[in-house]
């Protein structure tokens, strides 16, 4: 399949009309882009200077190109197809490919997924051409150079010989060293001995050649993985009222959610598909903590997300894909609230919080082996019902801990004891009992490790706040007797 | 009427069946419903639900002395092993810190209790109050750092009245001189530190209970006891405010 397409920039004047080309400064000056089949037919190519076109073709019209939104649309594109088959993927600057095997009956066979997709693209008003074969090459070279868009049979060797070489995907030195040698068709060069042309002109001539006529398998590796589990509803008219985005959801999760279960698998990760009818489409993702094909709750992590969705002038099509699955053996999914035990009930709590606030918003502590204060606790995803280990305290650790320890303002009697007074927050806290110090020694063995020892001491103020202080010490100079407050007690 | 004996009689089995279900939930029933005991008598009876009710939502306010006697409250309700939904506000870490789990345990608190929430958003924590309020799975759900408005706290209230999960909000700092915030919170207390406890490691808190649904304002000093997690009266003559130094290295 080979679709060419323009994208006019917005300096287009629309009521003109005539050749018409896009432009792109390079390096050298302004050069010709890309040109309409009127231009075409006045001699004007890609590659060509602006002046040698302008010279050729006084009245030529023209428009910058924009090479990146051309990128930009066309993975839009491809992203559409996902309407006719998961495995879509780019075909160089300007085509799609699609791997159609098993999913044409879907639209009334080969013909049908074709002039369907035709039509479509001719809505969207693209100058697109179609054309399906049994091998990608195959495929890619009729699109290309092919005289009509009809089917390739599957033995259409006699159709692909009067080609021209360039049609079998080679880079433009080998195409012309073929030329030189006389070698123009494809029909030249499919009965040579092969050994000696692949001396003479590279091995990537016969690659091709076996990839076009199916000697070689050529996978399509699709842009966005291939899902194990999908369900599609189509819409006879588009929609785009919130509640039948949301009764359209409910249904196809009920759907899947069947197909997982006859299957003994949970999802972990959900896309829902908008195919909206201007060709573009949007995406929403869910997540769950473990495998789930509870239609309801899923359904429920998916409302949260259905207020982003924007219908645009109408959806024609949903697709629901389960990206990630696992296994999940059936077991008796409760109905009414006294079979539900707590532990699900907690781990559907900690999907719902996790569907909206993201991965890193929802976590648990546990305990680290360590006695660096803020080393301590590591945050780790939630896992309910697994208890850890706890915390060995000795000593008394404070209730709150800051992120990064403050510097304080202390206002000592002599430089050994501990400050009488501090200004911290632009306060003056007097202290009235002061134990410690609480020696934590640095980790030697880790490799950004703090270098100096630490003094913790408890602090209580006139107020009967308790504050964690510290500052270093140990053996390196006493050049850093700053005090920081790290913690709260109480 | 022959007919209808079997009729009568599968009623009257079903009756049997539902009332023996109700017995047996009942003790389950209570310990999920019965008010949160202070630990001491005191408190509990000049309290109007005997102790701090179950179902409902209590504002903690405080200058940044209120982290224990929250951290008490949070145990004396959720008990050994009851889950914790702890939802707080990033912005006010900075000024707060953030909870220290070796700390908790002070309190009787351990880290697999907890699960947390963490957002820039307070509409986002609100959210997941509720969302935990609904959770019957849960023992108590935290707010901290924030500072609902009066919808919100109605929300929250009713939420926690349906599924008996008390709530708590720690309200942020520098909402202490605003305590006459508009609130649908069934309590609200303004805590306070006083003078250092005897014990080494616990402290003394002076607190207001400022406002209190179908009760009267009222207000004491406790300590916490780290081996019986209880609260109890501190004994005022105690530990006077005499400004003692110990260095014990």
């Amino acid at each position: 399949m080979r679709l060419t397409k323009k994208r006019h920039s917005a300096d287009y004047d629309w009521r003109q009309d005539g050749p018409f080309a896009l432009v792109l400064p390079v390096s050298g000056g302004i050069r010709i882009y890309a040109v309409d089949g009127a231009a075409a037919s006045e001699g004007i190519h890609p590659g060509m200077t602006l002046a040698d076109a302008r010279a050729l073709l006084p009245d030529l019209l023209i428009a910058t190109a924009d090479p990146e939104g051309d990128a930009r649309a066309l993975a839009g594109l491809v992203e559409w197809c996902g309407r006719y088959t998961p495995f879509c993927a780019h075909d160089g600057a300007d085509g799609v490919v699609l791997d159609i095997s098993g999913c044409a009956h879907l639209f009334g066979g080969e013909d049908g997924l074709l002039s369907d997709l035709r039509a479509r693209l001719k809505r969207m008003g693209l100058t697109a051409k179609v054309t399906a074969a049994s091998t990608p090459g195959a495929a890619w070279a009729w699109a290309r150079y092919g005289h009509d868009e009809m089917i390739l049979p599957e033995n259409a060797r006699k159709s692909l010989m009067p080609l021209s070489v360039s049609a079998l995907r080679l880079a433009p030195e080998t195409v012309e060293r073929l030329q030189q040698l006389g070698l123009h068709c494809i029909r030249d060069i499919i009965d040579l001995p092969r050994a000696p042309l692949a001396r003479r002109c590279g091995t990537a001539v016969l690659d091709r050649l076996d990839r076009v006529f199916g000697e070689i398998s050529e996978p399509i590796s699709p842009v966005r993985p291939a899902p194990e589990w999908r369900t599609r509803l189509v819409f006879p008219e588009p929609i785009g009222q919130a509640e039948d985005i949301v009764l359209a959801t409910q249904k196809l999760l009920v759907e899947l959610c069947e197909i997982l279960e006859g299957h003994g698998r949970g999802a972990r990760q959900l896309s829902l598909v908008f195919y909206r009818v201007d060709g573009t489409t949007q995406t929403l993702m869910i997540g769950t903590g473990r495998p789930n094909r509870n239609s309801e709750h899923l359904h429920r992590l998916f409302l949260e997300k259905l207020g982003d969705a924007a219908p645009g002038f109408g959806i024609e099509m949903m697709i629901l894909e389960a990206i990630v699955t696992n296994p999940l053996t059936a077991h008796q999914l409760g109905v009414n609230d006294d079979t539900v035990d707590d532990g699900r009930r907690l781990r559907l709590l900690v999907d719902r919080l996790r569907n909206r606030l993201g991965e890193a918003g929802v976590f648990q502590i546990a305990p680290v082996a360590s006695h660096i204060p803020e080393r301590a606790v590591k945050v780790r995803p939630p896992v309910t019902g697994l208890s850890c280990d706890q915390w060995i305290v000795k000593q008394p650790r404070p209730i709150r801990l800051l992120a990064t320890p403050e510097l304080i303002d202390a206002i000592m009697p002599t430089p050994s004891v501990v400050p009488a007074r501090f200004m911290w927050r632009r306060r003056t806290h007097h202290v009235r009992t002061a134990e410690g110090p609480e020696r934590i020694a640095p980790e030697w063995w880790r490799h950004n490790a703090d270098r100096a020892y630490r003094d913790y001491y408890r602090l209580e103020d006139q107020d009967g706040r308790c504050f964690w202080v510290f500052r270093y010490g140990g053996y390196i100079e006493i050049a850093d007797m700053r005090w920081y407050m790290h913690g709260f007690f109480a | 009427m022959e007919r209808e004996i079997p009729n009568t009689r599968s009623d009257g089995l079903s009756d049997l069946r539902r009332t023996i279900q109700n017995i047996e939930r009942r003790s389950q029933y209570h310990a999920r419903t019965a008010p949160i005991s202070f630990g001491t008598a005191e408190i509990d009876v000049a309290l109007p639900w005997g102790g701090l009710a179950r179902g409902g939502l209590h504002e903690i306010n405080g200058d940044g002395g209120n982290f224990g006697f929250h951290a008490g409250l949070l145990r004396r309700a959720v008990g050994e092993n009851g889950n914790i939904l702890w939802c707080r506000h990033a912005g006010v870490e900075r000024e707060t810190g953030r909870p220290y789990g070796p700390g908790l345990m002070h309190f009787g608190l351990n880290a697999d209790q907890f699960l947390f929430v963490r957002s820039r958003h307070a509409v986002d924590i609100l959210w997941a109050m509720e969302e935990g309020l609904r959770t019957p799975g849960l023992a108590a759900v935290v707010g901290d750092g924030i500072a609902p408005d009066f919808t919100a706290t109605r929300r929250l209230q009713l939420a926690a009245e349906a599924t008996n999960i008390p709530a708590f909000i720690l309200l942020p700092p520098r909402v202490l001189q605003q305590s006459a915030l508009p609130s649908a919170a069934l309590t609200r207390w303004d805590i306070k530190t006083t003078c250092l406890a005897e014990t080494k490691g616990s402290t003394r808190w002076q607190a207001d209970l400022l406002r209190c649904r179908g009760g009267v304002p009222k207000n004491w000093i406790i300590e916490w006891n780290e081996q019986t997690l209880c609260f109890h009266l501190a004994d005022i003559l105690a530990g006077g405010a005499n400004a003692t130094y110990k260095e014990t290295a």
